[in-house]
């Protein structure tokens, strides 16, 4: 209650916009070189200055700027699809990954590095996921489809039953190629090591491209929230709606792991904090997940960076040790409601 | 002819999992009319509703809206015409204004943010069914009666020139009952829109209604004003049960009451 300030859009819009640019320039500050915050600044706001240290500009602009936004786009992206499948399924336990994203990419880049170190002409990584994430995603979908219904459940079915395939796929692949398991093992955990401009420029347009589309679909989001019965009435193409969330969300989802791996729990728990503070209707949901998951996503991977340097931790390592308890926090106090 | 029609029922049946539930009704709606829906449970009511609000498509016979073939109709064209306030209580993590503003979606489009007149609807819509005091109140927070009466006012942001009522008044206190069904009378008598109402009180049938049909088994048992419908044989038929019918003391319409097999001997004078 004594919160409720926060809640006008203004407010809690500013509030975290200025926490994502705070967080920005401090995650640039980390890493083998520790640079103070008003340094990242001047190198980031001002780089032609002659008062700046070259070297400053490098590291921020040609190290760690695009890794960073990278992560925050990757994060907002991951927010916005758990905010948009946690709507259609009215189901506040439903992530990212709900309906197969992640076992698809799991798969597509195990197959891309395994055949990769068997000398096959090699596909980059990040393609592999992002359409092994798609063609699990159609397979769900299409499943769904045929089934007659164009319920939920069924989704959420085909969905939970090809994600245990696809993982028995891929510890499959793991056992017989023992040689690339630490590669394997590092892309299944997540992180954003050695990301540069060229990601972000392939990754950051598909994962802006499914957030816009996402909050475009905010009025069809507040009507399947409200029940199917609620949604027919107001002459609500079922179908047609529930595609396009789909193919928004999943388009963000296997953009932000083409990105930075499978990260868990930031597109669980951005919109359990955000709907507190804006409310549950998804015009405002969609942003406000979305800046809370880039804000979460930008933390983890400093924090993957920093504590115990030179060593980087996985981020997904991370977000599942912070986002874990911080849910079971939230569940114990009712902030699911 | 049928262009003066707000709705029409041609020989339309449906089923439900495989079970006949509407069998051939044949039945049309004026502009400016309120016809009560009465039947025993399961005799078809809220199905029959449904086909007609283009919520279910029917395994036979057409209905029409405004003479054109509901089914020709796209379903945001159908919700532009028709709206319809389903039965029971809604479980949605919006707040009342935000499911009210979703009734716009019809006319303003799915994707379009809404406009100042859309705002105007909203209120107007709250207004009447006595809900603006709630606007910002989730509906998870309201009771049952409060969750129906923003279930209407969305139906009523859709502007809509036909409204379906299935059971507004169910888990309503009687004032509100009063308020809904006096609000039903004066959208179809002062601003012309057709309304469908199914009602398991039949006294409420008789004051509300300028006609009644009564629903059996999935048939059309019979149709007509108040007096011509809610006769004690016509009920005892459809209903199983004997039922004394007198005169209203103040409107002079039906005034029904069920006959108990036992009951004790009259204590009023």
């Amino acid at each position: 209650m004594s919160r409720v300030w926060l809640q006008a859009p203004l407010v809690w819009a500013t509030v975290l916009a200025g926490s994502l640019a705070v967080a920005l320039v401090v995650s640039l500050g980390v890493g083998g070189v520790s640079l103070a915050p008003e340094r990242v600044a001047r190198a980031l706001l001002t780089p032609a200055d002659p008062a700046v240290r070259h070297a400053d500009v490098i590291i921020v602009w040609d190290l760690r700027l695009a890794r960073a936004l990278l992560a925050a786009l990757s994060g907002a992206g991951l927010a916005a699809a758990g905010a948009a499948f946690q709507g259609i399924f009215r189901n506040t336990l439903a992530d990212p990954f709900v309906i197969g994203a992640s076992g698809g990419a799991a798969l597509g880049a195990t197959l891309a590095i395994v055949t990769g170190a068997k000398g096959w002409p090699a596909i980059p990584i990040p393609v592999a996921a992002f359409a092994g994430s798609l063609v699990a995603v159609m397979i769900v979908y299409a499943v769904a489809q045929a089934s007659g219904g164009d319920t939920a459940t069924a989704l959420l079915l085909a969905g939970a039953a090809l994600s245990t395939l696809l993982s028995a796929l891929v510890s499959l692949l793991m056992l017989f190629n023992g040689g690339q398991l630490v590669e394997i093992f590092a892309w299944l955990l997540g992180g954003f090591s050695g990301r540069s401009w060229a990601h972000l420029a392939t990754s950051g347009t598909p994962l802006l491209l499914g957030i816009g589309a996402i909050w475009l679909l905010a009025r069809p989001l507040d009507a399947l929230a409200s029940g199917e019965e609620t949604a027919r009435s107001l002459g609500l193409p079922l179908g047609r709606a529930r595609g396009a969330i789909v193919a928004a969300a999943s388009l963000a989802t296997a953009s932000a792991v083409a990105a930075g791996g499978i990260i868990g729990f930031v597109g669980l728990i951005a919109p359990h904090i955000a709907r507190p503070l804006c409310g549950a209707s998804h015009a405002r949901l969609i942003p406000a997940s979305a800046l809370i998951g880039a804000l979460l996503l930008l933390v983890a991977d400093s924090v993957a960076r920093s504590l115990i340097a030179p060593i980087e931790l996985p981020v997904g390592i991370v977000t599942a040790l912070i986002g874990g308890p911080f849910f079971l926090w939230l569940l114990s106090r009712g902030g699911h409601h | 002819m049928s262009m003066a029609l707000a709705l029409e029922a041609r020989e339309l049946s449906c089923t439900l999992g495989g079970r006949q539930v509407v069998e051939t009704v044949n039945l049309a709606v004026r502009p400016g009319e309120v016809l009560a829906l009465i039947g025993p449970n399961g005799a078809g009511k809220t199905t029959l509703l449904r086909a007609l609000g283009r919520i279910l498509r029917p395994s036979g016979g057409v209905s029409l809206l405004a003479g054109r073939p509901v089914w020709q109709l796209g379903p945001r064209a159908a919700a532009r015409i028709v709206a319809l306030a389903p039965q029971g209580g809604i479980q949605s993590p919006l707040t009342v204004a935000q499911l009210v503003a979703l009734g716009r979606a019809p006319s303003r489009g799915w994707l379009l943010p809404l406009a100042a007149d859309d705002r105007a609807a909203v209120e107007r819509a709250m207004e009447r069914a006595g809900v603006a005091e709630l606007r910002d109140r989730p509906l998870a927070a309201l009771s049952g009666g409060e969750q129906r009466r923003a279930i209407l006012a969305r139906a009523l942001a859709q502007e809509p020139r036909t409204l379906l009522l299935d059971e507004p008044t169910a888990a309503l206190d009687l004032r509100f009952q009063v308020a809904v069904l006096d609000l039903a009378r004066r959208l179809a008598h002062n601003d012309g829109m057709a309304v469908v109402v199914t009602l398991h009180d039949l006294n409420q049938a008789a004051l509300v209604a300028d006609r009644v049909a009564l629903l059996a088994g999935g048939r059309l048992l019979a149709l007509g004003t108040p007096a011509e419908v809610l006769t004690a044989g016509m009920l005892a038929r459809a209903y199983g049960v004997p039922v004394a019918v007198g005169c209203h003391p103040v409107y002079g319409t039906p005034l029904i009451t069920p006959l108990f097999p036992t009951h004790p001997e009259a204590t009023c004078d």
